[in-house]
């Protein structure tokens, strides 16, 4: 506790942190009690604490436990990947799904998943969706470099989205199992449902290498927002941020993809949203965001199990719509800055 | 009853006189449909179906893949289908593909064959297709031997009350009551829980209510076979492994060729399923 506490530094920065991992935890025991089928909890709890199988411990360990931990790790992950990028290219619409990085770590990812190599190697599934990120955020970071217009950013991530997909439609299409090519949806949407232990398990360590990757040199963040050759004169190693930075990235966001697929628009939301609690500073925004994304991930994942559609919503449509109008008054805005 | 009504209805009695009359001894029948296939192939000698999908020498997907390899089969492709010189061709009602569309227009007389719900069904639609077909004495051979083994299926059942069967198939999907899988499972000897839980179609059928069900036997669809998928994988889950080991739960694996059509393959799944319960 004592490192946590060290790494916040204002103390209004401190107090968001509380607020918003307060939310978060109960938001966390919300998402225990929806689900299909009436549980009793107490019971539930006892049976998972002393190691019994019941039908109900079942439900709540193997069902409902894993997607609420994965809606916090991948919510988390997302925030924290879109504050990061937004300070890395110095630009507020950078977004982890909206420049083309959750597209190339779905396709990362399903080309490991249907080649059966993740039958035989499971690892290789989360090492497949970071393979893919890395490589997106590398050609983003060449192709638009810092401080480009928001136009060629955007454009940029649009012709990598649209390649990336592209080659995950192929891949899926390959793919001998008739029901791989109508999975395309997921990869490209996101979703947690069908969420096991297994993929707790396996995106852990290189998400929270990703957090500590970039939750690291954000001090450097601060410094970077006062321009390349200030930061340069202060002593930031610029090449070793821009590499800790595009790790840390693809890190997380690839892990988080390679279990739920690509889900947009929270790396933007949150971020953006919180901004002006944390006086426009890009250290402070990075934990915040991360407890943020996490709390938003969460209802999202929440509303669409109390949906009643037939098949369950896809998350990314949800979060598309919350987001979209967010993306639009940002573009606007950043209009009338080139304007003035 | 007006006279529009009467005229239409003159019209298509004379149509049905025309269709049946006028192609009554077709001699060179070719099938676009995998259920088709099965159905046409126990009725005809393969001078007469002289072409069946590809899918049907396909040990997976198809019920009569052995039989099939006495037949010619072909890959589905306009061309390849007139070179085959057919008086009748048979297809799935739902497969609305350009080929059918295209072989109509041409001026080949296409019949279609529906999705039966229940064995009943089953046995009208051999009736009429034998019709079509001009091989009433094999129908009826069929339909008698399928009955027989109905019935004995039935008399094999015992009177206790049926062990409760949950069918789980790929994408979480289960079959509730108005399906030929929830009469296979009757005739078979088990319960469906899909139907207890007011499943009436092929519809989804969630992990929570499948595990919440208490099913004492899980009959899942065929996929160690297939390669990865996220549909398949939903099978593995760790809940439904949890489930099966701790409680005990009896699982069988049915191969999809069973299950794909509804037809004589429906009478060996339930023999195949009854087979089961001593295990």
């Amino acid at each position: 506790m004592m490192s946590f506490t060290y790494l916040l530094e204002t103390k209004r920065e401190k107090r968001l942190v509380l607020f918003f991992l307060t939310v978060t935890i109960l938001l966390f025991f919300a998402s225990l009690l929806i689900g299909d089928t009436p549980l009793n909890i107490a019971p539930a709890l006892q049976a998972i604490f002393q190691g019994h199988h019941t039908i109900d411990q079942l439900i709540l360990q193997h069902i409902r436990l894993p997607r609420s931990l994965l809606a916090i790790i991948i919510g988390a992950s997302l925030g924290i990947a879109g504050a990061a990028l937004q300070g890395l290219l110095r630009n507020p619409l950078a977004e982890p799904g909206l420049i083309g990085v959750s597209a190339s770590a779905a396709l990362g990812a399903v080309i490991v998943f249907y080649s059966g190599l993740s039958l035989i190697f499971p690892l290789a599934l989360p090492l497949g969706g970071i393979t893919g990120a890395l490589l997106s955020v590398t050609m983003l970071f060449l192709l638009a470099g810092r401080n480009s217009s928001v136009l060629t950013l955007i454009l940029a991530g649009v012709a990598i989205s649209s390649l990336a997909g592209a080659l995950t439609a192929l891949a899926l299409n390959l793919s001998p199992n008739p029901y791989a090519s109508l999975e395309i949806f997921y990869w490209l949407m996101g979703s947690l449902s069908n969420a096991s232990l297994n993929h707790v398990w396996l995106i852990l360590v290189p998400t929270l290498l990703g957090w500590w990757l970039l939750i690291r040199s954000r001090a450097a963040l601060d410094v970077l927002s006062l321009g390349e050759e200030t930061a340069s004169t202060l002593g930031v190693n610029l090449s070793l941020l821009n590499k800790q930075l595009i790790l840390g990235v693809a890190l997380s966001v690839g892990a988080a993809v390679s279990v739920s697929g690509g889900i947009a628009f929270i790396g933007l939301i949150i971020p953006h949203l919180l901004r002006p609690f944390v006086a426009h500073r890009p250290s402070s925004l990075l934990i915040v965001s991360g407890l943020g994304g996490a709390a938003l991930l969460l209802i999202a994942d929440m509303t669409v199990r109390l949906v009643p559609t037939q098949q369950e919503l896809k998350i990314g449509v949800l979060t598309a719509l919350i987001g979209a109008p967010f993306f639009l008054r940002l573009i606007l805005s950043s209009r009338r800055e080139w304007l003035s | 009853m007006n006279c529009k009504q009467i005229f239409l209805l003159a019209c298509s009695l004379g149509l049905i006189i025309f269709s049946t009359t006028g192609f009554s001894r077709p001699q060179r029948i070719v099938s676009l449909n995998l259920c088709a296939d099965q159905l046409l192939m126990e009725l005809l000698p393969p001078q007469q179906l002289v072409g069946i999908t590809q899918m049907a020498t396909n040990p997976d997907i198809s019920y009569s893949y052995e039989k099939a390899k006495k037949y010619h089969t072909h890959s589905g492709r306009t061309e390849e289908i007139i070179a085959l010189q057919p008086d009748l061709i048979v297809a799935g009602q739902f497969t609305s593909s350009t080929t059918n569309q295209l072989l109509e227009q041409l001026g080949y007389s296409v019949i279609k064959i529906g999705l039966p719900r229940t064995i009943l069904d089953v046995f009208q639609q051999i009736k009429k297709l034998a019709q079509q077909v001009n091989a009433k004495h094999q129908a009826e051979a069929l339909i008698t031997n399928m009955q027989g083994a109905q019935k004995n299926l039935l008399q094999a059942q015992s009177s206790h009350p049926l062990p409760r069967a949950a069918v789980y198939y790929a994408n979480g999907y289960s079959a509730g009551k108005n399906t030929i899988t929830h009469e296979i499972l009757n005739l078979a000897g088990y319960s469906n829980i899909a139907a207890e839980y007011g499943l009436t179609t092929v519809a989804p059928f969630s992990l929570e209510k499948l595990l919440a069900s208490r099913p004492e036997i899980l009959i899942f669809g065929h996929f160690q076979d297939n390669q990865a998928s996220l549909a398949h994988q939903l099978l593995q889950h760790t809940a439904i492994q949890t489930l099966i080991t701790s409680h005990h739960v009896k699982t069988i694996t049915m191969p999809d060729r069973y299950w794909n059509c509804a037809g004589p393959s429906s009478i060996a799944a339930a023999q195949y399923l009854a087979g089961l319960h001593s295990l």
